[in-house]
């Protein structure tokens, strides 16, 4: 028997994306609704005074560029945020001030990562990592859960949830995955 | 498709696990913007009546709760180690009570022993609802197939069958199997790279494969 009947994929996420790129009002109000809530957090932490300006900068800009979205290189998600990080940086250059560190609460330890940059980056890193982790179906969430802030190895997850050994690092890798696939996304 | 030609990144698992580790509670909250933000948006782009003043999406824009993993359950989680394995039990519970899904098989995908080469891996997770069963799979990358297609396909033990089900454009993708196709009939999943050429039969250029183990 060869493949004489085909079924198409269904991928999470695509339905917007596809939307957006469609060039539909409809399309870009699904984007909207679905990103806006991140992309506003992420200005909002950045640049709090500003926080609703450039968020309305973000998806213009996105909606005008929006050909050169490509799903193929990362999510919508993470291609608004890279736009959100430079419109971010834009406004405080444009105000004369230097751009800031993200403080780590009232402790006011600076945060950095050597390998990514910018504090800025790290705050939009962090904020993507939990929309990666949103992502996840209910099952490889929890298991991720409890690797990355439990620090339970896969044995005693599967020990503790009765989900077999091989599904335990299937849906860790699977979550490495997805925050892989949000971090490195081109944007 | 960069706007700003930003260097791509490469991330380790370890620089992953710490990211995702360290990460603060708040960082799942989410401030959604004043609804006048996409009242001017729609304004700028013409979009509906809202030259006039008068939006017609104007509080009909509901911004997507991250109900998924609020800070409170995070942080009750995070403090409550000693009861984890009660925890545990619990999320898992759950998520059956929530979504009814139920997982039938796993895969892990290499290219071990295949024709065509890639540092890529993938798995492959067999899930099944109430009206059929699909397959998810998720790949570490997208193998390099030229102006080719990447195809799933799930093949019987002895190779006599082969059922496509479906082209892989992104890393993750979930892809429903037909009636009468299980895991069990067909426990060997595979991708390859098929050519534009309209033969829609499997091109025998496999690049990843693994076979499904039952949990």
């Amino acid at each position: 028997m060869t493949s004489a009947v085909r079924f198409s994929p269904v991928h999470v996420g695509d339905a917007i994306e596809d939307g957006f790129r469609s060039g539909s009002e409809q399309g870009l109000a699904a984007a909207y609704q679905a990103h806006s809530a991140l992309i506003h957090t992420l200005c909002a932490r950045a640049h709090p005074k500003a926080a609703a300006d450039i968020t309305q900068e973000v998806f213009l800009a996105a909606w005008k560029a929006r050909d050169r979205f490509d799903p193929s290189h990362g999510p919508l998600a993470a291609w608004l945020v890279g736009i959100a990080k430079n419109k971010i940086i834009d406004v405080y250059r444009k105000e004369g001030r230097r751009v800031p560190e993200a403080s780590n609460g009232d402790s006011g330890r600076v945060e950095r990562v050597p390998s990514t940059g910018a504090p800025i980056e790290l705050l939009a890193d962090k904020l993507l990592i939990s929309e990666a982790l949103a992502t996840l179906p209910e099952r490889p969430r929890q298991i991720v859960k409890l690797a990355f802030y439990q620090d339970m190895t896969h044995e005693q997850i599967a020990e503790a949830t009765n989900v077999p050994l091989g599904t335990v690092k299937s849906d860790i890798r699977r979550g490495l995955a997805r925050l892989r696939r949000y971090l490195e996304a081109e944007t | 498709m960069s706007l700003y030609g930003s260097a791509p990144r490469a991330f380790s698992d370890d620089e992953l696990i710490a990211l995702a580790h360290d990460l603060e509670a708040e960082y799942f909250e989410r401030v959604a913007p004043p609804p006048h933000v996409w009242d001017n948006i729609a304004a700028e782009l013409g979009f509906g009546d809202t030259k006039h003043g008068g939006s017609a999406h104007r509080g009909a824009m509901p911004i997507a709760s991250p109900s998924w993993f609020s800070p409170a359950r995070l942080l009750s989680i995070a403090a409550a180690t000693l009861l984890m394995v009660g925890v545990a039990v619990a999320v898992v519970t759950n998520a059956a009570d929530d979504s009814a899904v139920t997982e039938v098989a796993a895969a892990m995908m290499t290219d071990e022993g295949l024709p065509v080469a890639t540092t890529a891996t993938a798995d492959a997770v067999v899930l099944c609802e109430d009206d059929g069963c699909y397959v998810e799979v998720t790949l570490s990358a997208l193998p390099d197939a030229g102006e080719a297609n990447l195809e799933l396909w799930v093949i019987t033990s002895d190779i006599d069958a082969v059922q496509s089900l479906g082209n892989i454009t992104t890393i993750d993708g979930r892809f429903d199997l037909p009636a009468g196709v299980s895991a069990d009939d067909y426990p060997i999943v595979d991708i390859s790279i098929e050519p534009n050429d309209g033969d829609e039969t499997h091109s025998g250029q496999s690049v990843l494969r693994g076979t499904f183990d039952q949990p």
